[in-house]
């Protein structure tokens, strides 16, 4: 747990809204995809309780109802339940506190898919866009102008006034 | 208080005002740019660092109401579906713009006499042809030459690659026997001047930090200061000012230590655009314009003109790698531009490619992130198997004037300085939605045809798209109907100059910023042209 987390949430809490950023994004592709909670994506959301009014009440009030539908579930605490049944537990939640659930599925979204070790697997890869850019071959011109050759045939498509 | 007047004083350091001021440096005028932002510092634009896809939800969106940088205004958006968007900087708009730079058709100048509805300009596009030219010159214009959707004319440079992208939806269009072309962008696609050839970044909407863009930053206004203009950033025009005789004499504007400025000036132009420009104007009565100044037509303010947009995606069994190459830049079809008769709407629009989006913009839902893609064991699936295999058409779409859709001043919203602040009132017109269902109804097609395993649709007007800002000033010959003549001169006021998109008549189905600058251009040299006369 880094420290904007620790100030945020006690070690409960951290565990809770950990396993929960796991169910929101799960890992994938065999492992090589961390899921959020994993990859710590709850420092990204403690820097967003910092500077977003609001969206600490929005997570404690989550974090309660979680444990509230778990509670009703059984005596099994939410980040040790099956994925399946986590993700059942959450849907309980996102019904009962629909605008604060996706506040939190987009702020989850927001630090999981700017984290190079993600960005990495869906081509953007780890740095930014700007200044290296992405090699884009230019077209062939043969092929270009093979393809346009129809449009060039069919003529004008404008009015003359 | 009393500042030296100038020969010519611009309000606004944006795509027009850039090229006016550029324009009228060749003479001996004095000239001042008043700006109420600040220089871009390209060093911080988000592209360069690691989470810059979350910068346009935040910090760098283009959306002022979500920005909220100090020199932004607010616009009071609660009574239209879309948003208008902007960048208030020297520069404008075209900071945070796509770039995608076609230019109005010759029958957008025409509407009413070709197809009975909207209005007819007082100019033509012969008339701007020239313009056009200077404009695609010094923005950095890349294309091909020969597209037949428009009268022919050159571009400078190669174009941008249509990628994969654009490869499989022309081959969509050419199974159907639609027009398509690559598209005219104002993105250098070789080293010009000082700057750089694209290096397909993608991002355009963020700020291209190596320069290829065409942003007026870096294209007119280095031109305009080299000969003389000035430019003071952070000055925040509140109000033009009126003599007894009727014609402006200058403005009262907030200093960057919020301190209350005069300067006087012989020629006054507002550069604005379609909604700082009427927002400035009513703010400006008198007396003498009770209603706003230069509004004795009534219409400042009023045939608010936005481009709507819809968005067709389709799910391919290759990789697209849309995450190459400007968002926007690809190629476009022009096949429904026109009017055609049997047709249940008038006038037409556009068909453009877009690139892929970063996995952030993915997931979030878009240019908004109020519409996340599911979470859960669904949302792997989702971005594993669909992020980077799709592409997508944009509907974009002409837009009528209306009187109804307008800029009003908001009786309690204000900015930083006190100045009151504008409110959006928009509702989309039958025509245009009998346009869009018609419009999504053919992007699917041609996405299909071009091979789509699937195809995701959305009714909905993109609300976060009012790039586009248009008709609240519009020019025309006749003073009860139109705010300017036919070179930006007000009817009422004949020292003050309006060179916007706001002087539109109509709308067309295109990004207007290259019809935008090629006016201006056009009005600048009328008003060289006519300098011994030019109060008549």
């Amino acid at each position: 747990m880094g420290n904007a987390q620790a100030n945020s949430w006690n070690e409960e809490e951290g565990v809770l809204l950990s396993a929960l950023l796991d169910t929101i994004v799960p890992s994938g592709r065999g492992g090589a995809l961390p899921a959020a909670g994993a990859l710590g994506v709850a420092d990204f959301l403690a820097a967003r309780v910092k500077d977003t009014a609001g969206f600490g009440d929005h997570i404690s009030n989550l974090l309660e109802s979680l444990s509230e539908v778990t509670a009703e579930h059984g005596s099994v605490p939410f980040h040790k339940l099956e994925g399946a049944v986590r993700e059942e537990m959450a849907k309980k939640v996102e019904a009962r506190l629909p605008e604060a659930f996706k506040r939190l599925v987009v702020q989850t979204y927001s630090g999981y898919y700017t984290r190079p070790e993600v960005t990495v697997h869906f081509g953007t890869g780890p740095n930014p866009p700007h200044p290296s850019g992405y090699e884009l071959p230019p077209d062939d011109p043969e092929e270009l102008m093979s393809l346009l050759e129809q449009v060039r045939v069919r003529g004008k498509r404008y009015r003359e006034c | 208080m009393r500042k030296d007047p100038v020969d010519v004083l611009i309000i606004g350091a944006g795509a027009s005002g850039a090229a006016l001021a550029w324009s009228l440096s060749e003479t001996r005028m004095s000239i001042l740019c008043l700006e109420q932002g600040d220089w871009p510092q390209i060093e911080k634009y988000p592209n360069t660092l690691r989470d810059w896809e979350r910068h346009r939800y935040g910090g760098f969106s283009s959306d002022p109401n979500i920005r909220k940088w100090p020199e932004d205004y607010p616009i009071n958006n609660s009574d239209s579906p879309i948003t208008p968007v902007n960048y208030n900087g020297v520069g404008g708009g075209t900071v945070l713009y796509m770039a995608h730079f076609p230019r109005l058709h010759p029958s957008d100048f025409r509407t009413r006499t070709l197809d009975g509805v909207g209005d007819d300009w007082p100019i033509d596009y012969r008339t701007l042809e020239p313009f056009f030219a200077i404009n695609d010159r010094i923005m950095g214009v890349s294309g091909l030459s020969g597209n037949p959707a428009y009268p022919h004319y050159d571009t400078a440079y190669p174009p941008v690659p249509i990628g994969t992208i654009g490869r499989t939806l022309a081959k969509g269009f050419n199974k159907l026997g639609w027009h398509w072309w690559p598209s005219d962008s104002a993105i250098l696609t070789r080293d010009q001047g000082g700057r750089k050839a694209c290096v397909n970044a993608g991002p355009c909407d963020l700020g291209c930090a190596s320069g290829s863009k065409g942003s007026v930053d870096i294209t007119y206004w280095p031109r305009a200061l080299n000969r003389g203009v000035r430019l003071k950033t952070r000055c925040r025009v509140s109000e033009i000012t009126v003599g007894k005789n009727g014609m402006a004499d200058g403005v009262l504007y907030f200093d960057e230590e919020g301190k209350r400025q005069r300067q006087e000036a012989s020629i006054v132009v507002v550069a604005c655009n379609g909604i700082g420009t009427p927002r400035l104007l009513l703010n400006s009565g008198s007396n003498q314009f009770p209603d706003g100044l230069a509004n004795r037509s009534g219409l400042v303010g009023k045939n608010l003109m936005f481009h709507p947009l819809t968005i067709v995606t389709g799910l391919f069994d290759y990789p697209m790698e849309g995450y190459k190459g400007p968002r926007a830049c690809s190629i476009t079809s022009h096949e429904f531009y026109e009017t055609d008769k049997d047709r249940d709407f008038a006038r037409g629009y556009m068909l453009t490619a877009g690139r892929g989006v970063g996995p952030l913009m993915a997931a979030v839902g878009g240019l908004s992130d109020d519409r996340p893609i599911p979470w859960g064991a669904v949302h792997r699936d989702a971005m594993d198997s669909e992020y980077g295999h799709t592409t997508a058409l944009v509907v974009v779409s002409e837009d009528l004037p209306r009187e109804h859709n307008r800029v009003i001043l908001d009786p309690t919203l204000t900015d930083s300085n006190g100045i009151p602040a504008p409110k959006v009132i928009y509702r989309q017109g039958e025509n245009n939605k009998r346009m869009h269902r018609h419009g999504l109804a053919r992007a699917r097609e041609a996405i299909e045809a071009a091979g789509a395993l699937r195809t995701f649709t959305d009714d909905t007007i993109i609300r976060q798209a009012g790039w586009h800002l248009l008709g609240t000033a519009r020019m025309g010959t006749d003073p009860e109907k139109s705010v300017v003549n036919s070179w930006g001169r007000s009817h009422d006021v004949k020292n003050l100059f309006i060179i916007d998109g706001s002087v539109f008549v109509t709308a067309g189905a295109v990004n207007p910023t290259s019809t935008i600058q090629a006016i201006a251009l056009y009005i600048g040299d009328r008003i060289k042209r006519n300098l011994t006369k030019l109060f008549d």
